[in-house]
């Protein structure tokens, strides 16, 4: 999907040319791509941490 | 009167009856006039308002004695507080009429504490914008050489206090927006705890970001600043510590984000050592610690920032892009394209970095890094403006909300500010001024006035 056919795009396109929103777009691009790839204990991303209980009870089903 | 140039060389001129508001009014709104056309530091001068408080403080101070150290110090702000009657324009075309109808809560503490507004100063559009030509008025500049930035996004606050307009300004801190005009304009900016002053009142730009700062040309004279914005007594300053007080502490110095996650200038990172060894050689113990990478941090912070930056304005850039500077929807826009999932682990994340920072201040008194890479780069060199955009150490306690000080430790080469940033544990600011001034008192000419500009 091209910047000018995102619908993101076109909501923030009025006003703003589509070079500018073309390099936000590819600015927010380059900053995820690096955050994406922080790896810290609490982002683990297993189906047991995302099932695990909050407030301690045992799940079981 | 060449020594009253600081809040306690003032306040103690005042109680010795050797000076008074008047005068010190009266000297700064002149120094406004034959300083500001060259520095654009401010963008109104509340200058009849400013000589009836000076004569209202001096007939106060005459008949009861000042009532705190704040009494009749003149003081400016960035043109995103508001002060009751007075325009609040974050340098925008978008807030060219708007004006404040009452002041915001930290501005009511100063003036109750009887400290007398001067005026409004220039900032980067919403803080955030970076220097623009295509706002109503230009960028602030630096003092030591106008050539120069001054850093921002308090850019007017950075130039007014280091050109000795005004003895104090306060500034906002989102990204390092009172600590970079600090160390590029040699001046002391502290960012305390998160959430520790009311903001109010205080033009928003990330809500999880977003602190308010005192800067000075000094160390105690920002003290005195931060006790009155968080209602705290002005007494037992770390001015009345011992000289011995040094002995014992112990500094963690983060040797990584100016070495290896980013190389600073060698003059910045000559100076930081230097700084290191003058206190370790009066008593302090130099012990270096490890932290997450700079970058991780600085791209968290960076996530959250654009991201409620992007939401707060969402409505505005779609009817009124145009009014805003270039430069300006730059920076905003990328927020359009960050998702919620990002965000809301950013948020995560945040607890996380925090705790690491939290865990390394459990083994020292402070932190000591680098504020910034080099000194401000020359308007004229626009690639070099842009690059230092994000070389700096200033982020990641804007994520953490730890406290956090930048202060003058030299000149470079070429004349410009050197800086050092020391970063104490929540609600510890106490640390962090104790480690300042204790660099201070060992090395006093690092804290000196730019010359006169022609």
């Amino acid at each position: 999907m091209t910047a000018s056919e995102a619908p993101e795009d076109a909501r923030v396109l009025p006003g703003c040319n589509a070079g500018e929103v073309s390099q936000a777009r590819q600015a927010a691009e380059q900053l995820l791509d690096r955050f994406r790839r922080i790896r810290s204990q609490e982002a683990l991303e297993t189906i047991a941490d995302l099932v695990r209980p909050r407030d301690g009870a045992d799940g079981d089903g | 009167m060449a020594d009253f140039e600081t809040i306690p060389e003032i306040a103690d001129g005042y109680a010795r009856g050797a000076v008074s508001p008047l005068e010190i009014v009266q000297r700064s709104l002149e120094r406004i006039r034959q300083r500001d056309p060259h520095l654009s530091a401010f963008l109104e001068v509340a200058e009849t308002h400013a000589m009836a408080m000076a004569a209202k403080a001096e007939a106060e101070i005459r008949r009861d004695g000042p009532r705190g150290p704040l009494h009749g110090i003149p003081f400016a702000l960035k043109d995103v507080f508001d002060r009751e009657g007075f325009r609040t324009t974050a340098q925008s075309r978008l807030l060219a009429k708007n004006v404040a109808r009452r002041s915001a809560s930290c501005v009511a503490r100063l003036e109750a504490a009887g400290a007398i507004f001067v005026g409004k100063l220039a900032t980067h559009e919403f803080a955030l914008g970076g220097p623009a030509y295509d706002l109503p008025a230009p960028p602030a500049r630096n003092p030591w050489n106008p050539a120069h930035f001054t850093g921002g996004s308090s850019s007017g606050s950075g130039a007014a206090v280091a050109a000795r307009m005004v003895p104090f300004a306060l500034g906002t801190d989102t990204g390092g927006s009172v600590r970079n005009p600090a160390a590029a304009c040699g001046i002391v900016g502290m960012k305390p705890t998160y959430g520790s002053i009311p903001v109010d009142g205080v033009v928003e730009l990330s809500r999880s970001l977003d602190t308010v700062g005192p800067m000075t040309p000094d160390v105690t004279g920002n003290e005195i600043v931060l006790r009155v914005l968080t209602g705290c007594p002005t007494d037992d300053l770390v001015a009345t510590m011992a000289p011995t007080a040094l002995k014992g502490q112990r500094i963690g110095v983060i040797r990584r984000f100016y070495r290896t996650d980013m190389q600073a200038d060698p003059e910045m990172a000559a100076a930081i050592e230097a700084a290191l060894a003058t206190l370790s050689d009066h008593g302090a113990e130099i012990v270096e610690v490890d932290l997450p990478p700079l970058q991780e941090m600085a791209d968290c912070s960076r996530v959250i920032l654009v991201s409620e930056a992007y939401a707060l304005h969402r409505n505005l850039l779609q009817s009124r892009a145009a009014d805003y500077s270039a430069s300006t929807r730059a920076r905003i826009l990328p927020g359009a394209f960050i998702p919620a999932a990002d965000y809301i682990r950013a948020r995560d994340l945040q607890h996380h970095f925090k705790a690491r920072i939290d865990a390394a201040l459990a083994e020292v008194d402070v932190l000591i890094t680098a504020t910034n890479m080099e000194t401000p780069a020359r308007f004229d060199e626009p690639d070099r403006l842009t690059l230092q955009y994000g070389r700096h150490a200033r982020a990641p306690f804007n994520l953490t909300g730890h406290p956090a000080l930048s202060m003058p430790i030299g000149f470079s080469a070429s004349g410009l500010p050197l800086a050092m940033q020391i970063i104490g544990r929540h609600n510890d600011e106490r640390s962090v001024y104790r480690i300042a001034q204790s660099y201070h008192r060992l090395a006093p000419h690092t804290i000196a006035a730019p010359p006169d500009p022609d």
